[in-house]
């Protein structure tokens, strides 16, 4: 019996949400009409809804929900601007001083920088004055726990280096898509180069 | 009037905690009920929801916004505790994404009264706890992304768009695992209530005698 009914049982979940197309539900609302057995099987779909949303809603309504936020909040970091801003700033304080401090600019422990710095040369023209790297581009890949950054300069000369990422959680973070829209990953890739 | 979600989302981009707490407290009642239905024990339904929230504000960078703030949060909220049910070891296997023992085969059984029954009646409140248990033992033994998908559609609302954005897979996914979902646990109940006296659930063959 339930054979004859595949079609419009498994369309009686979707009907249920309001989701059918409008041609597809007139279909299912005609066959309701002369289908004891099938109505049967929507109320039942819906009683299990019902149960569901009833269940938790009172089980959430009794919950005690004092001190939750602060508990939230206590263990949030302090939200810093993404490391791309933070890269801007610090670069710019470099240029500005030349001195040895872009580390610090940036925020980041000396601990956290792994690997610094290769040179590449990307085999693009100078244009303007040589010796003079401005930040025209910088990436970091937002997945990975070290994450590489990539400073393009104007004679078209790369540096990358890597920074272990302190905002993330290194090994349990699990799921990926815990991580929704994340950047894409950098594209310049090293060609071979010399330190 | 209350500050939308978007604002709220802003200020707290731009360091005002107490723009986060407000994000917090209002979707905290609704965070917890979903991560209760994953994780079913109180508790760790608690610490979950609160980890799920520390982790929308650890990424706040990468929320762009196009989706709306719910959607964005209850993503992390699902994968939060599908990773701790990992974790836990008590995730079910990954590759039972259809239950065959469901098939196309919806019960018949006489579950229009199992709503009434949950309603909140003094005399039946022994049998009301019972079956929240049942409903509970219900959805554990659904894989976790049935599990996540029926939750956040029976206890959000969420159109399909929203589901399948929110778990990142195809309109028709969303609409045959929530099928898939419904129909397991209503045959896990109508199992449940034929055995239950007086609720005379009915298994096949039927509605009434008309
Ligand atoms: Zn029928």
């Amino acid at each position: 019996m339930a054979d004859a009914h595949c079609t419009t049982v498994q369309q009686l979940s979707a009907h249920l949400d309001g989701e059918l197309s409008p041609a597809a539900r007139v279909a299912l609302e005609a066959h309701l009409d002369g289908c004891p057995s099938c109505r049967g099987r929507l109320a039942a779909l819906r009683a299990v809804g019902e149960a569901l949303r009833r269940q938790f809603e009172a089980q959430a309504e009794a919950a005690d929900f004092s001190g939750f936020t602060e508990g939230v909040l206590a263990r949030l970091r302090p939200h810093r601007p993404p490391l791309g801003e933070r890269l801007q700033v610090a670069f710019s304080e470099w240029k500005t001083h030349r001195s040895g401090a872009l580390w610090g600019g940036l925020g980041l422990a000396a601990a956290a920088l792994v690997a610094v710095l290769v040179l590449l040369p990307l085999g693009r023209e100078a244009g303007g004055e040589a010796g003079h790297p401005s930040l025209q581009a910088v990436s970091t890949d937002e997945t990975s726990h070290v994450a590489p950054v990539v400073l393009k300069t104007e004679r078209g000369d790369a540096i990358i280096w890597l920074v272990d990422h302190p905002d993330r959680p290194s090994l349990n973070l699990g799921t990926d898509a815990s991580v929704p829209d994340v950047a894409p990953a950098p594209t310049a890739r090293p060609k071979g180069g010399e330190l | 009037m209350p500050t939308d979600d978007l604002t709220l989302v802003r200020r707290a981009r731009s360091g005002d905690q107490r723009a986060f707490g407000l994000l917090v407290e209002r979707y905290q009642k609704k965070v917890y009920a979903v991560a209760l239905g994953m994780v079913k024990d109180a508790e760790e339904a608690r610490d979950v929801a609160q980890e799920a929230f520390v982790k929308v504000h650890r990424y706040l960078d990468h929320f762009k916004g196009d989706s709306s703030f719910y959607t964005w949060l209850y993503r992390i909220t699902t994968n939060t505790c599908i990773d701790v049910l990992r974790r836990r070891g008590s995730s079910s296997a990954e590759s039972v994404e259809y239950d065959d023992s469901v098939q196309m085969d919806l019960a018949e059984a006489n579950l229009g009264a199992l709503g009434s029954q949950l309603e909140t009646s003094p005399a039946r409140s022994a049998l009301r706890r019972e079956l929240g248990e049942k409903l509970q033992e219900a959805l554990a033994q659904l894989p976790e992304k049935h599990r996540a998908i029926l939750l956040l559609r029976e206890l959000e609302g969420m159109s399909y768009e929203d589901l399948a954005q929110t778990l990142d897979i195809p309109k028709g996914t969303v609409m045959s695992r929530l099928f898939h979902a419904r129909a397991k646990v209503q045959r896990l109940m109508a199992d449940y209530l034929a055995d239950v006296p007086g609720t005379k659930g009915k298994g096949k063959g039927g509605q009434g005698s008309e």
